[in-house]
C-alpha cells in the first residue's frame, strides 16, 4: 500500500489518532514513492513532476479498463441503444434492444480483455434477461473463470445515474458457486462511472453503469464444466448531489458456466527466481499465461513491519506488514524479438498480515503475450522499478522507470535461474 | 515549473555553488516539510538547524541524487526519528503533564509558515475532504472514522463493530479508494 494523497492531509492536520500517524511515519521513513506524495501536499512541491504523478496514478488494471471502454464500442452500442429505447417504453423492453446492440458491438469483457477471434468462448456470455426492482434494472453481461479468480461484467440501467458524478456502488452483493458462499472482491466501474448519456438526450433515455466485479472462489473452479453461479445484490448506494441514500433490492442471479474454457488453454509454469531492489527482496514464483492474458506472481520477501500491535484479550502480539513496493512491473521477451510488459498492478491490499506480500502483475489489455508466449523455451525478464533518481528520458510505458538487472529463466524444465 | 526548470533544479548542485546557499534557497521547502511532522514551531526550528547540518555533513557522500528529493529525505528521516525519540521520553512523563502539550484548539495548519494563500487552499482542501468522508456510506464511516481516529488495531475495530476482521479490511480498502477518487475529482 501506500499512502493516498489526501491522507497526508489528514496527517498534516493532526487529523490521525497518534498510534496511526505513527503507522504512517513508519512508512514514510521507507517508502520513497509516498516520501515525494507527501512534499508534494506538506511543501506543495513536486519532488519529480512527471514521475511524482506516474506514482501516484498508476496504470493500474482498473484504469485500463476504465480507459479502454470509455468511449469506444459501448458507448456507440448504447447510442443505438437509446435509439432504440426512445421507441419503445422503459423498462424490460428496453434491455431487449440492450441486449441487441451489444451482440452488434460486442460485450465488456471480451472488448477488455481483447481477446482474438479465434480464442471466442473463453469469456462466456451470460444468456439471461435483465432483473428489474425499485426501477433499477441489472443485467449480468459476461464471466470468465479462472483458477483463483471469477470475473462478471454487468450492466445497470437507472435513471439516477444521469447527472455527472452521480453513480451506484454495489452493497451487501454475495455469490455462491455450486452452493458454496464465495467472497467477492473489490467492483470497479466499466465504462463511464456517472452513466453513458449521449450528446443528444431523449425522453425515455435511461443511462447505463458497467461494473466489474470479482469473486475469489475457495476452491478452483477450473475444472468444473457445469459450474452454478447464484449471485445476490441485496441492495445498491448511489451517490449524487445530494445526500446518498440506499436503493434496496435484491437482484438475484441464476445461471451455469462452463468453468472449464479458460482453464483448456492456460499455461502454468513455476518459477524460482529472486532479485533484489536496494535490499527489498523479491521472489518470482509462477508465470501464467491465456488468452486472456499473462500474470506473474512476485512475493515481497523481507516486507515492511507496518504496525504491531498487543492484543489486550489474548496478550498476542498481531503484526501488519506494508504492501507498498517500489516495483512496477517487468519487461519480458524471447529470442524472437517478441516482448511485452507486465505491469498492471491488480489489487492494492493496504497491508497484510502475511510475512510475505503477493502481488499479481498482469500483462497490457491490449499487449498479451499468450501467443508467442505459449511456445517460448526461456524468457528475458527485466524488472523496472520507481526511484526518486529518476530523469526523465521521455521514454513511454514501464520503461521510463529505472531498470534492474535483467535475468533469464528456463520455461521448459521448470528450472529457472538468474544470469547475473 | 517547465522542462528547464526541472532541469535546472536537477542540475543545480552541480553548478560552482556552496551547499550552504543551495540549502538556503529551498528554507521554506524544507521548513514545510518539517512542520508537517514535527507540528511545532520551536521543535520545527531546532530541527531544521540540526538537519542543515547534517545536510552540509553528508554533502560529500551525496552520490548525483536529485537534490530536492535527497534533503526531502533527510529532513523526513530525522523528523520522524526525532519524533520517535520524543514519544519514547514521554512515556516517563506523568500524564497530566501530557495534556497540556497539546491543547485541543490548536490548529497544525493556522500555525504552520503557509502563507495566507496556502493556508486557505489547504483548509478549503480540508473542507472538501471532510464532506467527502461524511457523505461515505455509513457502513463504510463507521470504519474508516475508527481507522483514523482511533489507535485500535483491524481486529480491535472488528471487535468493536462485532464484525469479521477481513470485513473491516475490505472496508476499509473500498472506503479509502471511494474518498480518494472523489477527492481527486474535486481536485480537478
Amino acid at each position: 500500500m501506500h499512502i493516498e494523497t489526501y491522507e497526508w492531509l489528514l496527517y498534516l492536520h493532526g487529523d490521525l489518532d497518534p498510534g496511526r500517524a505513527a503507522e504512517f511515519e513508519a512508512h514514510l521513513a521507507a517508502c520513497d514513492e509516498c516520501l515525494a506524495a507527501y512534499v508534494k501536499i506538506a511543501a506543495g512541491e513536486d519532488i519529480l513532476p512527471e514521475q511524482a504523478a506516474a506514482i501516484r496514478a498508476p496504470r493500474t488494471a482498473t484504469r485500463a479498463v476504465l480507459h479502454r471502454l470509455r468511449w469506444a464500442g459501448l458507448t456507440a452500442a448504447l447510442v443505438l441503444f437509446f435509439i432504440l429505447v426512445s421507441v419503445t417504453p422503459p423498462g424490460r423492453t428496453a434491455w431487449a434492444s440492450f441486449i441487441l446492440s451489444l451482440e452488434k458491438f460486442g460485450n465488456a469483457l471480451s472488448d477488455t480483455f481483447q481477446v482474438s477471434e479465434e480464442n471466442n468462448g473463453t469469456i462466456e456470455t451470460v444468456n439471461q434477461t435483465a432483473v428489474a426492482a425499485n426501477g433499477i434494472e441489472i443485467k449480468i453481461d459476461q464471466v470468465f473463470v479462472e483458477s483463483d479468480q471469477i470475473y462478471f461484467s454487468m450492466f445497470i440501467a437507472s435513471d439516477l445515474i444521469a447527472e455527472e458524478n452521480s453513480y451506484l456502488y454495489l452493497e451487501n452483493d454475495s455469490l455462491t458457486l455450486n452452493g458454496e458462499e464465495t467472497s467477492l472482491g473489490y467492483a470497479w466501474y466499466g465504462p463511464r462511472r456517472g452513466g453513458i448519456v449521449p450528446a443528444e438526450t431523449q425522453e425515455n433515455e435511461i443511462p447505463v453503469q458497467g461494473m466489474f466485479r470479482i469473486g475469489y472462489p475457495k476452491q478452483d473452479y477450473s475444472q468444473e464444466k457445469n459450474l452454478a453461479v447464484h449471485m445476490t445484490i441485496q441492495s445498491l448506494y448511489h451517490v449524487g448531489l445530494r445526500a446518498g441514500k440506499y436503493i434496496e433490492g435484491p437482484w438475484e442471479f441464476d445461471f451455469v458456466v462452463d468453468g472449464t474454457q479458460l482453464e483448456r488453454q492456460t499455461h502454468t509454469i513455476p518459477l524460482n527466481v529472486s532479485f533484489e531492489e536496494k535490499g527489498r527482496l523479491y521472489a518470482l514464483t509462477e508465470l501464467r499465461t491465456s488468452p486472456v492474458r499473462t500474470r506473474l506472481t512476485v512475493e515481497r520477501v523481507n516486507p515492511t513491519l507496518f504496525s504491531e500491535w498487543v492484543n489486550q484479550e489474548s496478550g498476542e502480539t498481531e503484526r501488519y506488514y506494508s504492501s507498498s513496493t517500489n516495483l512496477q512491473g517487468f519487461v519480458i521477451a524471447d529470442d524472437q524479438g517478441n516482448e511485452a510488459e507486465i505491469s498492471l498492478l491488480e489489487y492494492d491490499q493496504p497491508f497484510t498480515s502475511e510475512v510475505k506480500v503477493r502481488y499479481f502483475l498482469f500483462s497490457e489489455r491490449d499487449d498479451n503475450p499468450y501467443e508467442w508466449l505459449k511456445d517460448a523455451d526461456s524468457l528475458s525478464v527485466t524488472p523496472y522499478v520507481s526511484s526518486l533518481d529518476f530523469v526523465d528520458t521521455g521514454v513511454e510505458g514501464i520503461k521510463k522507470n529505472l531498470a534492474l538487472e535483467s535475468f533469464r529463466i528456463d520455461l521448459t524444465n521448470g528450472e529457472n535461474h538468474n544470469e547475473k | 515549473m517547465n522542462r528547464e526548470k526541472i532541469l535546472h533544479t536537477l542540475q543545480a548542485d552541480t553548478v560552482d555553488e556552496p551547499i550552504e546557499e543551495q540549502i538556503g534557497a529551498y528554507a521554506n521547502y524544507l521548513k514545510k516539510i518539517i512542520f508537517g511532522i514535527l507540528k511545532d514551531p520551536t521543535d520545527s526550528e531546532e530541527a531544521y538547524l540540526e538537519i542543515t547540518q547534517k545536510i552540509m555533513l553528508a554533502a560529500s557522500s551525496r552520490r548525483g541524487e536529485n537534490f530536492k528529493a535527497w534533503i526531502a529525505r533527510i529532513a523526513i528521516n530525522h523528523c520522524i526519528d526525532r519524533k520517535k525519540r520524543s514519544r519514547e521520553d514521554a512515556i516517563c512523563v506523568p500524564l497530566e503533564n501530557l495534556e497540556h502539550e497539546r491543547p485541543d484548539s490548536a490548529d497544525p495548519l493556522a500555525a504552520s509558515i503557509l502563507s495566507p494563500r496556502e493556508l486557505l487552499l489547504a483548509k478549503e482542501s480540508l473542507a472538501e475532504l471532510q464532506e467527502i468522508i461524511a457523505g461515505l456510506p455509513e457502513i463504510y464511516q463507521a470504519v474508516i472514522r475508527l481507522y483514523y481516529g482511533s489507535g485500535l488495531s483491524m481486529k480491535e475495530i472488528a471487535q468493536e463493530l462485532e464484525l469479521n476482521p477481513r470485513t473491516v479490511e475490505t472496508r476499509i480498502f473500498r472506503a479509502r479508494k471511494m474518498i480518494s477518487e472523489q477527492w481527486r475529482n474535486h481536485a480537478h
